[in-house]
């Protein structure tokens, strides 16, 4: 049962699985990246409202949801890098052991966000 | 004086924090608690687990916007909610217009998905009226709960919730332990926090269950609320803060920060209070509705009655059916008594 406690240990022989959620993937649309040594440029994929509300310069990271990469900023999910943007990221973080960071490089309204991301 | 996590020191920034979503975008400034740091285990997501980034993302992948919580069609006149069970179906219960509540684990199975095709099979198996109003507070056995929110999407768990036509929804309650590592906390009160948005979002009057515990914790749920100045009813979990005096000081001390989060008003609904002088406590400084199992629980399992004061003596009545409404309006007389009390203090009745 949920609660905030302050001494109570949790029992350990009776430990729960957490797992995310089981969702609905979608396909992918292939478009143009562009490299330059470890940073990564490209355009996003199906953006939610938040890319209505970006600037050039804003701080995003990335994560590592299948089948593609989640770009966000702190309040969600701005959109998606392409599979085979998602592959290479995956295996240059995996590699680096980091994470995915970077910043929006550039906005062509309503929502076609270019980012570049850095490992 | 007791040690709260909130009173530890900061250690600073550790190894796990490189990366950690919670600590680029400020929600965490670092372990204060090195064991709790790199703890490891199936039944929480630890900073040192290296695919928490996953689950981060899990819960930001769908970006919900803040809707209207729809609490202002709530009319909630007394001052407690009890909690109803399953009974005899062959006798029905009347509560009369009373306002009465199912937890989570009530309406789910131990697989995570929901057990009722409708209201009406719901209202069968608890041995109801048809027109009983009823809500539904995200109480829950952690385990059960795991399950429900891992399956939500696919089985569309929340609308099939928001198809019962409850009163009123509260948003999960997953929990928030102190001695778990930091990114286990926000990653469930950000889990709780979701469901509200979402139940929201499906037209539910919804109220969000808050388990703040540090002070990172308390400046994002200002911010939480600031975006939604429509919430005016917030939920807390009572239970296990009422063991003790220094305990329940800790979930009124919560509280009391809870309300200072916010310029507005709250109303609390506080679940799992059954004691009459902390109940009494609770009413006469907070703005506050009692839910507990308390009444109906000692009717039906034990055969008890309750009388004013609220103590419980086994009852001469030979159904234990005939027990339920007496020791609810025990409970409901005494709340509703300690609320007008306090009101007549601060010369709010007229």
């Amino acid at each position: 049962m949920g609660q905030s406690r302050t001494h109570k240990r949790r029992p350990s022989n009776n430990e729960i699985e957490v797992l995310p959620r089981i969702g609905v993937e979608t396909g992918a649309v292939v478009s143009n990246i562009t490299a330059v040594e470890d940073c990564i440029q490209f355009l996003l994929q199906d953006c939610t409202l938040l890319a209505e509300t970006l600037n050039v310069g804003d701080t995003i990271f990335g994560d590592f949801a299948q089948p593609r990469v989640a770009i966000m900023d702190s309040r969600g999910v701005i959109g998606y890098a392409p599979t085979y943007v998602s592959k290479e990221l995956l295996r240059k973080a995996r590699s680096k052991g980091r994470s995915i960071t970077g910043t929006i490089t550039n906005l062509h309204p309503p929502r076609s966000v270019e980012v570049e991301v850095c490992l | 004086m007791m040690r709260t996590l909130d009173t530890a020191e900061q250690l600073g920034l550790g190894f796990y924090c490189i990366g950690c979503p919670y600590s680029e975008y400020r929600r965490c400034s670092g372990p204060r608690d090195l064991g709790a740091y790199g703890r490891n285990g199936k039944s929480f997501i630890g900073c040192a687990n290296p695919h928490k980034g996953t689950y981060y993302a899990d819960i930001h992948r769908r970006y919900i916007e803040p809707h209207n919580s729809n609490q202002a069609q709530l009319k909630l006149t007394s001052r407690y909610i009890p909690q109803v069970f399953s009974r005899r179906r062959d006798i029905v219960l009347d509560v009369d217009h009373r306002l009465v509540y199912i937890s989570l684990d009530q309406l789910i199975k131990s697989d995570g998905t929901i057990k009722f095709v409708d209201k009406a099979a719901l209202f069968r198996a608890l041995g109801l009226g048809p027109t009983t109003r009823i809500a539904l507070v995200g109480t829950c056995r952690d385990l059960t709960l795991e399950r429900f929110w891992t399956k939500s999407e696919i089985s569309n768990s929340f609308q099939a919730i928001a198809n019962f036509g409850f009163e009123f929804v509260t948003g999960l309650s997953l929990s928030v332990y102190d001695e778990w590592p930091l990114f286990s906390q926000r990653y469930n009160q950000d889990r709780n926090y979701l469901s509200h948005d979402i139940l929201s979002s499906l037209g539910v009057p919804s109220i969000p269950f808050l388990m703040p515990a540090t002070s990172e914790d308390y400046d994002h749920l200002e911010s939480w609320l600031n975006r939604r100045t429509d919430i005016k009813l917030v939920a807390v979990h009572a239970t296990n803060f009422t063991r003790s005096d220094a305990l329940f000081q800790v979930l009124v001390d919560r509280m009391t920060r809870i309300e200072c989060s916010t310029n507005r008003h709250l109303q609390f609904l506080v679940v799992g209070v059954a004691k009459p002088p902390q109940m009494k406590f609770l009413l006469h400084n907070f703005d506050t509705i009692i839910l507990n199992s308390r009444p109906v629980m000692e009717a039906i399992r034990a055969g008890n009655r309750y009388d004013k004061q609220l103590s419980a003596f086994p009852a001469r009545e030979a159904f234990r059916d005939d027990l339920v409404l007496p020791n609810i309006l025990a409970f409901e007389n005494f709340c509703n008594a300690a609320n007008n009390t306090m009101e007549s203090n601060l010369g709010l009745r007229s």
